[in-house]
């Protein structure tokens, strides 16, 4: 005999809109990762939660670069706040050519260079080198690794700053001397002599520490 | 064995070389953007508000233009020593057929030729201070003035009277010498200003 249980389908009824199982999969919605060119265009509508994914997308990569112009991460942190501020400030004169990272990193390092210059920290004394001779006695290093992320800080904070700044930016910026002449203010000389001082200090700390 | 210079090392290491920033950098950094983004956000005005502004600035600068006038004008009225003893009697004639004791027709005269009788069978007035008139009601279609730059006078004798016109306002003046009155326009400026053809209405005090 049947028999009609009002409760008992209500609960079935209840119980069958709130399954999930029940739900097709292609109504769930998966959130799309962002590319970068999407990212770039809500950050340039001052979208919060793109300018967080921007920042998480990068702020390691560039704090990263600030560590190896100072020693202390504090400053390093300071520095990365500051720029990004600027990137995302000037987000708009992004023209889309060129990589966006290296856009966001060249805002990085004179962002650091600016730091530097106003704690005076850049008052490089000139020592004198011959240029001539260490130029061309420059020899190659035997190194079966790579360097580490931590092996490079550690030889990058045994230098002084003065080095430091010159040997970031002429080895992994690429610069060429006349235009860190510039950037710091100093001769051309001072420059390749500060990359010589450098390059020594580290070659002696590596083989210290090899 | 791969052989590297020591820059060769340090351009592959710096790839690696990341650093994951406190969540107070992040803090710090969504302060300074919202701070911006609130201040980015004050649109400027829209077009029409811009318009309302502007006109209401526009309002507000002609009615200080005009106080401004009015003032100098007043200012001008008591320091002038042609003409004496002005008042304002703005309201305290009524313009009926019953009180009109005078009725002057007077005619263009010539030009900065001043005072001159307009008429030469009305009665003179003497010793008259009070003799600035504005603003009365127009009473009758008879009369015409016409401002045609030229001046002409009248006067008066023992009596105070008002003045009517079919213009805004009409100014009636005493001379220094308190025996001939000259009339005007009121509102245009220069006591020289004058008018050509035209009735008078005299009305007892």
């Amino acid at each position: 005999m049947f028999r009609f249980d009002l409760k008992q389908v209500l609960e079935k009824l209840v119980k069958r809109r709130y399954d999930k199982s029940d739900i097709p999969t292609f109504y769930t919605v998966k959130p799309r990762i962002l590319t970068e060119l999407e990212l770039i265009e809500r950050c340039r509508l001052l979208d919060a939660k793109a300018q967080r994914t921007l920042y998480d997308r990068f702020a390691p990569k560039m704090l990263g670069v600030c560590r190896r112009y100072f020693s202390s991460r504090e400053d390093a942190e300071d520095i990365l706040v500051e720029a990004m501020f600027k990137v995302f400030e000037n987000i708009n004169s992004y023209s889309g050519m060129g990589s966006f990272e290296g856009w966001i990193r060249r805002i990085v390092v004179n962002e650091s260079l600016m730091f530097l210059r106003k704690r005076k920290m850049l008052l490089v004394e000139p020592e004198t080198v011959d240029l001539q001779n260490s130029l061309t006695h420059s020899e190659p290093l035997n190194i079966e690794h790579q360097l580490a992320a931590q092996d490079i800080l550690n030889l990058l904070d045994r230098l002084p700053i003065g080095y430091r700044t010159v040997f970031n930016l002429y080895v992994i910026e690429g610069y060429k001397h006349i235009e860190i002449a510039e950037l710091l203010g100093i001769s051309i000389n001072t420059s390749k002599s500060q990359l010589i001082l450098a390059k020594d200090r580290m070659r002696k700390e590596f083989e210290k520490n090899k | 064995m791969e052989e590297k210079d020591l820059f060769d090392m340090f351009r592959e290491g710096s790839e690696s070389l990341t650093e994951q920033p406190t969540n107070d950098s992040w803090k710090r950094l969504e302060r300074r953007l919202a701070s911006s983004k609130a201040t980015k956000k004050r649109k400027p005005l829209p077009l029409q508000l811009m318009v309302v502004v502007a006109i209401v600035a526009l309002l507000i600068t002609a009615g200080i233009v005009n106080w401004v006038v009015i003032k100098d004008r007043e200012a001008h009225l008591k320091n002038k020593d042609t003409f004496f003893g002005l008042q304002f009697l703005v309201g305290k004639w009524s313009a009926s057929e019953g009180n009109v004791v005078d009725e002057l027709t007077f005619s263009t005269q010539n030009t900065l030729n001043l005072p001159q009788n307009v008429s030469k069978n009305a009665p003179i007035l003497r010793g008259i201070k009070t003799v600035l008139f504005k603003d009365l009601p127009i009473q009758s279609d008879t009369f015409l003035l016409e401002n045609k730059g030229k001046y002409t006078t009248f006067t008066a004798r023992n009596q105070v009277y008002s003045l009517k016109n079919n213009s805004n306002s009409a100014y009636l003046f005493v001379a220094s010498d308190g025996s001939v009155v000259r009339l005007r326009q009121g509102g245009e400026g220069r006591f020289t200003l004058s008018f050509g053809e035209g009735q008078i209405f005299l009305y007892r005090k």
